[in-house]
């Protein structure tokens, strides 16, 4: 009897504690949800608000005349869009439904900023910029009614936790199912965005510049076979251990991929060799091999002179490097094309050297494939002295200044003075547009003791 | 007696419980901020006094000794300001008297321009990489740890994704080795040599966005991506 009361009074405290414990966790689950949701709110409530101005600073472009206040709300709309795609991809929504919004919120900051650079040149807005302005504010409008509305229906107390308490569930196919009001919300306004304008314009988001730039290569299509034999022969002697190939695509270079597994060489047993060959013309695109490099028996320059020779025997002439960095015992050399002196920064391959015993364990030429091709340089409108006049007066200018073409983020290229200054004992590189003479482009080198890196 | 023995052992659980909450909040006290009390010395026990001195809580000399004097008038102060009396300068009192206790000199308020050839590097960006990389696909080729790299930061460069490395990383329901915490296991050797390649542009995947694994997606959307190439088990399209 007393050992049953006895067992009875274990077990009693056990539950107790148990159930104070359990009180405990709940409590802590409890607040963890509502600092989450607390989180969410104040994005949601950033993203409206952000919306809204982005609508009102579109308007108000439309009407003003002013030069100077036009920068200021352009400004202000690109910062405005930035944050609000920055609030609306941290908030728990799948991205196939908001992917559309992000774009156009991307999209509308970059166009602003692109206008921005245009009207600093002292060019006036033509009809197609007012045309997609209005576009874009109709669009901004309805965003902002629409995310109005729901938190006027739907967000009223924690809207947020369910759809947190879905991704945490292995049910995610058969939950996804029963769609939360804010996803049909939000997909119902994608579907609105089918006439979404194709913006294009001088812009990282641009539509051009999103598609990609088409493959400038040119030859004869190759077959399997072929690219085998070419794969084995740039790398020297190997036997192929599995191939694959990528989908044809306008946009981008397609390849035959092999696995390849080097003969005869030391440590190389491990890991093998990647190489992509061009269904076109049939050229090594991509290179990689990740094997073990213990000690550096190569210096720096060395290491240079070897990829140089290898860029050289493998056909690719007119070479100059001109960057390079070490790490691992691996020294990433970046080589640019030259055509009658002007340096060509699109056309770029890299190359990457063991520094063990001087074999080549990276190579990619995707840059140089898709942007080389014979140029016709013009004669630079601006003589060095002149352009030389554009630079600051703060910096001290070291050498005289090459020419060359340098690449943008929309896929434009530029032809430019590069001009090597010195400040305050920290070297940049200032591009000077030889057409217009403007400044295009400040690149920061960085030395240090494993290589030069610019910024 | 076995009564009394079942009980001792319900009390000894109990106690054992509480100690450990109670161990919890000793130990986050024990970590708190320095304070100045009775006995200290020092330049800032000056400066205390110089305080109190001006805003008449305290007439003794300024001696840079914490004593009795001081006390007292450290007492008074926290009692007008309705601060916990206990005449010792904690972190709270130091604030409402305005006194930096922490041993943090305030800046002078001179700055330099400062050549950068320090502290600028992407190491940070690389470790956030390899993280990103080890969860998601540390049992991949190493072609395939490049690749999932390129994705990620294919993505930053997308109009539709995050416009940062971190952004896109920790975008909500994007990685499945966020959500359950893989991503915060250190980075595999072979992830830090993959990250570091695909920082420096090598893309074997050309520019996809998406890369799903045709054994386990879940997603349905996720089938009708456009399938450009397949390294190991993952599938990478656009």
């Amino acid at each position: 009897m007393k050992r049953r009361n006895t067992i009875i009074a274990v077990l009693a405290i056990a539950l107790i504690i148990t159930g104070v414990w359990g009180y405990w966790q709940y409590r802590d689950k409890d607040r963890y949800y509502t600092f989450l949701d607390n989180q969410f709110q104040r994005m949601f409530y950033d993203l409206i608000g952000n919306v809204e101005t982005i609508s009102t600073d579109i308007s108000k472009l439309l009407v003003s005349s002013q030069e100077k206040e036009n920068i200021v709300l352009y400004s202000n709309i690109l910062m405005n869009a930035y944050n609000a795609q920055d609030n609306l991809a941290q908030l728990p929504i799948r991205h196939s439904e908001v992917n559309k919004i992000e774009k156009f919120l991307n999209q509308v900051g970059d166009y602003t900023f692109a206008l921005s650079r245009k009207s600093l040149n002292g060019d006036q807005l033509n009809k197609k910029d007012i045309a997609n302005l209005e576009k874009l504010q109709g669009y901004a409008v309805e965003l902002g009614k629409d995310l109005h509305n729901l938190h006027d229906k739907a967000l009223k107390g924690h809207i947020w936790k369910g759809e947190l308490r879905r991704k945490g569930t292995k049910k995610l196919n058969k939950e996804a199912k029963k769609e939360s009001e804010i996803q049909v919300k939000l997909v119902k306004f994608q579907e609105r965005m089918i006439e979404y304008p194709e913006l294009i314009y001088d812009g990282p988001f641009s539509e051009h510049a999103i598609q990609g730039m088409k493959p400038r290569l040119e030859g004869k299509k190759i077959n399997e076979e072929e690219a085998k034999k070419r794969a084995i022969e740039f790398v020297g002697k190997a036997t192929v251990e599995k191939t694959a190939k990528s989908e044809e695509n306008d946009s981008r270079i397609s390849t035959y991929s092999f696995t390849l597994k080097p003969e005869n060489k030391e440590g190389d047993k491990q890991n093998p060799i990647y190489i992509d060959i061009s269904k076109t013309g049939g050229y090594p695109v991509l290179l990689l091999n990740n094997r073990k490099i213990d000690k550096a028996n190569i210096s720096g320059p060395q290491a240079v002179k070897i990829a140089s020779k290898f860029l050289e025997e493998k056909g690719f002439k007119n070479m100059k490097p001109t960057f390079s960095l070490r790490a691992d015992n691996v020294l990433l050399i970046n080589y640019v094309y030259v055509q009658d002196n002007v340096i060509m920064y699109p056309d770029l391959i890299k190359i990457k050297v063991a520094l063990d015993n001087g074999t080549i364990v990276g190579f990619d030429s995707t840059k140089y494939l898709t942007a080389n091709y014979k140029r016709n340089i013009p004669k630079p409108k601006l003589t060095p002295e002149k352009a030389r006049e554009k630079v600051s007066l703060r910096v001290e200018t070291v050498e005289k200044p090459r020419l060359c073409y340098i690449p943008t983020p929309y896929l434009k290229e530029i032809f430019c003075y590069e001009f090597e200054v010195k400040y305050k004992g920290d070297t940049f590189f200032v591009y000077i547009n030889a057409e217009t003479g403007e400044e295009e482009k400040i690149l920061k080198l960085i030395k240090r003791e494993n290589g030069i890196l610019m910024i | 007696m076995k009564k009394i023995t079942a009980v001792a052992c319900g009390i000894l659980i109990v106690i054992f419980s509480i100690s450990i909450f109670a161990m919890n909040v000793y130990f986050s006290r024990a970590l708190a901020q320095e304070t100045l009390y009775w006995g200290s010395r020092g330049n800032e026990v000056r400066l205390l006094q110089e305080t109190l001195k001006r805003w008449g809580y305290y007439d003794g000399p300024i001696d840079s000794v914490y004593g009795g004097g001081t006390f007292t008038a450290v007492k008074e102060f926290q009692r007008k300001n309705g601060l916990a009396v206990d005449g010792v300068v904690g972190p709270q009192t130091a604030k409402a008297l305005g006194l930096r206790i922490d041993g943090n000199k305030p800046d002078t308020g001179k700055t330099k321009y400062t050549s950068g050839n320090k502290g600028i590097s992407r190491n940070d960006d690389i470790t956030l990489l390899a993280k990103a990389i080890t969860g998601e696909a540390r049992g991949e080729p190493y072609i395939g740890q490049v690749a999932v790299g390129a994705v990620i930061l294919n993505r930053v460069k997308s109009p539709t994704f995050p416009n940062t490395i971190a952004g896109v990383i920790y975008q909500p329901g994007a990685f499945t080795a966020v959500s359950d915490g893989q991503i915060n296991l250190a980075p595999a050797d072979s992830c830090l040599k993959a990250a570091r390649d695909s920082l420096n542009g090598w893309d074997p995947t050309y520019g996809s966005l998406y890369y799903w694994n045709p054994a386990t997606a879940t997603s349905k959307w996720i089938w009708s991506r456009k399938v450009s190439v397949k390294i190991g088990k993952h599938w990478f399209g656009n």
